[in-house]
């Protein structure tokens, strides 16, 4: 592994001497406000419902806990009638920059131990936020603890994403510098049947093993829509070191194919791992466009990453297709850490296909590589599970 | 009674016993079980003697109410992993166990329109590697 970051320091410098393009510089997207809810387990796992709200308008937003904290939800607009736990919150943008967000705040603590209060806790505040930022407002204790739920108390916090911007249209092959256009079916054409809702879970294993788990419904329309987490920060021996997962999901009916017989969807995963010896800008990495056949309501897909691997099948990476029923050692921990061993995967992966590359995407290659050092055993991997719109 | 369960007779009623006795006597399933029907049994003739005594000896009440909640929790933690600590929390927490009566989270079976919960994560169904950066598009490798 260190052996190919060196290889490929190398090449990089060399490349830029030579006076090799480089990648364009990539469009932003803009920062918006994300609620959170993370619920602390015992174990030191942590779970977080998140809703990013939009930009330019007020929002009212529910963060809450149905029959208990451990089963969590965000509505917006229109109180939730299953509330037990949970707050009320006003959002207003005043200002938003690249580089900064500032936003006030009213919150109230409207729901606790499964009743209605009027004298919660509450604030109004107004925060200056930059990516990465995390701020705490309020924490529910859980008194009512049970083999249900362990969990010791939900938090309510501030945080902010940056918004994925959508996937443009692919480009034409030879031309593209890092992906190449995804094979569709053809008679492929874009836009899908309905509106769906996409529930996305961001899984961080760290090395001890534990988990943070972060969650999102996002509304597909018709030609398709894009989901961002807030950044997730831990520390490692070169510092702290954040992570941001952002994705863009596109639709495609096709004449034939998919569960249904009528669509595919092109999933667009980017990344950013910031800090340690990153660059201050982090490491930038996307998948390019992967083709999914739509999956039944009842399924959820798994998308690994390199670290990343499913338990049963040992060592061998690559598991693609586990049948239905093979994965089930049992909730989020059928994907585990691979303590290292993924770095070097990854590495050797990009080294090893250094040889035929251009100076762009051999470039983009040794980024992924780094990030994966920097990453240091924390393991990341993305499950979605889309159902019609409601 | 058996006489073995006397020691936890005497600890629902605020006595001093003897630690190392008390232990032996909840190592057993059985002894477990009487200390539950005792305090089930002392619980309700605590609430008839309160309901009709109305007024006079209330002051006492509520104390000795909270010595036998004390008790039993040091009884929950003695009995280590058994599930009387989660019985017990029913029987002295009426207020709060209606918090969940309903809860959807726990129902053997959903609603007829099938809600989905955010947690625990689902367990997937298809897995997809995906790779970042490398992405070898066929025709930009040769550049």
């Amino acid at each position: 592994m260190v052996a190919a970051v060196i290889l490929g320091l190398a090449l990089e410098s060399q490349a830029g001497a030579a006076g090799t393009p480089q990648e364009p510089e990539r469009p932003v997207g803009e920062l918006r406000v994300v609620l959170a809810a993370p619920v602390y387990q015992p174990d030191g796992a942590v779970s977080v419902e998140t809703s990013s709200l939009p930009n330019g308008a007020t929002s009212l937003a529910f963060v809450y806990g149905r029959g208990s904290i451990c089963d969590t939800a965000t509505a917006i607009n229109k109180e939730p009638a299953e509330a037990g736990f949970g707050w009320r919150l006003m959002s207003n943008t005043v200002s938003h920059s690249p580089t900064q967000l500032v936003v006030s705040i009213d919150w109230r603590r409207v729901w606790d131990r499964g009743q209605k209060v009027t004298n919660g806790p509450s604030g109004t505040v107004q925060l200056t936020l930059r990516p990465g930022d995390r701020i705490a407002l309020d924490h529910i204790p859980n008194t009512v603890a049970s083999e249900a739920c362990r969990a010791v108390g939900m938090g309510l916090e501030v945080r902010v994403v940056r918004a994925a911007l959508p996937t443009p249209p692919a480009p034409a092959a030879g031309r593209g510098p890092v992906a190449a256009p995804p094979v569709l079916p053809l008679g492929a054409t874009p836009g899908g049947n309905g509106a769906l809702d996409a529930d996305v879970w961001l899984i961080h294993t760290r090395p001890t093993g534990s988990e943070e788990v972060l969650h999102q419904k996002v509304r597909l329309a018709a030609p398709g829509g894009t989901f961002s987490f807030s950044t997730v920060k831990f520390q490692t021996t070169k510092g702290e070191i954040g992570f941001e997962m952002t994705g863009s999901i596109q639709r495609f009916r096709v004449p034939t194919g998919g569960p249904d017989g009528s669509e595919f969807l092109i999933v667009d995963l980017a990344r950013v791992v910031t800090g340690g010896t990153a660059p201050p800008s982090g490491f930038r990495n996307t998948t390019g466009g992967t083709p999914v056949a739509l999956p039944r309501p009842d399924d959820v897909v798994a998308f690994l990453m390199p670290g990343a691997e499913i338990r049963s099948r040992g060592g061998g990476g690559g598991g693609v297709g586990v049948p239905r029923g093979g994965a089930t050692a049992g909730g989020s921990g059928t994907i585990t850490a691979a303590a290292g061993g993924g770095g070097a995967r990854g590495g050797g992966g990009a080294g090893g296909r250094g040889g035929g590359m251009g100076a762009v995407q051999l470039r983009t290659s040794m980024e992924a590589a780094q990030a994966l050092v920097l990453l240091e055993g924390n393991v990341f991997s993305l499950r979605v599970r889309f159902t019609p719109g409601q | 009674m058996e006489s073995r369960f006397e020691i936890l007779d005497a600890f629902v009623d605020g006595e001093r016993v003897d630690a190392a006795a008390l232990k032996r006597a909840l190592a057993e399933a059985d002894g477990r079980d009487y200390l539950v029907d005792a305090w089930l049994l002392r619980e309700g003739v605590q609430e008839d003697m309160t309901i009709e005594a109305a007024m006079p000896p209330a002051t006492n009440r509520p104390r000795a109410v909270r010595t036998w909640l004390f008790a039993a929790a040091v009884l929950v933690a003695l009995a280590g992993g058994y599930a009387i600590g989660y019985r017990a929390s029913g029987l002295w927490s009426p207020v709060t166990t209606p918090a969940s009566p309903s809860n959807p989270a726990t129902a053997a079976s959903p609603p007829p329109a099938v809600r989905t919960t955010s947690f625990p994560v689902p367990v997937p169904t298809k897995v997809i590697q995906v790779d970042f950066g490398t992405a070898p598009a066929a025709g930009a490798g040769g550049e």
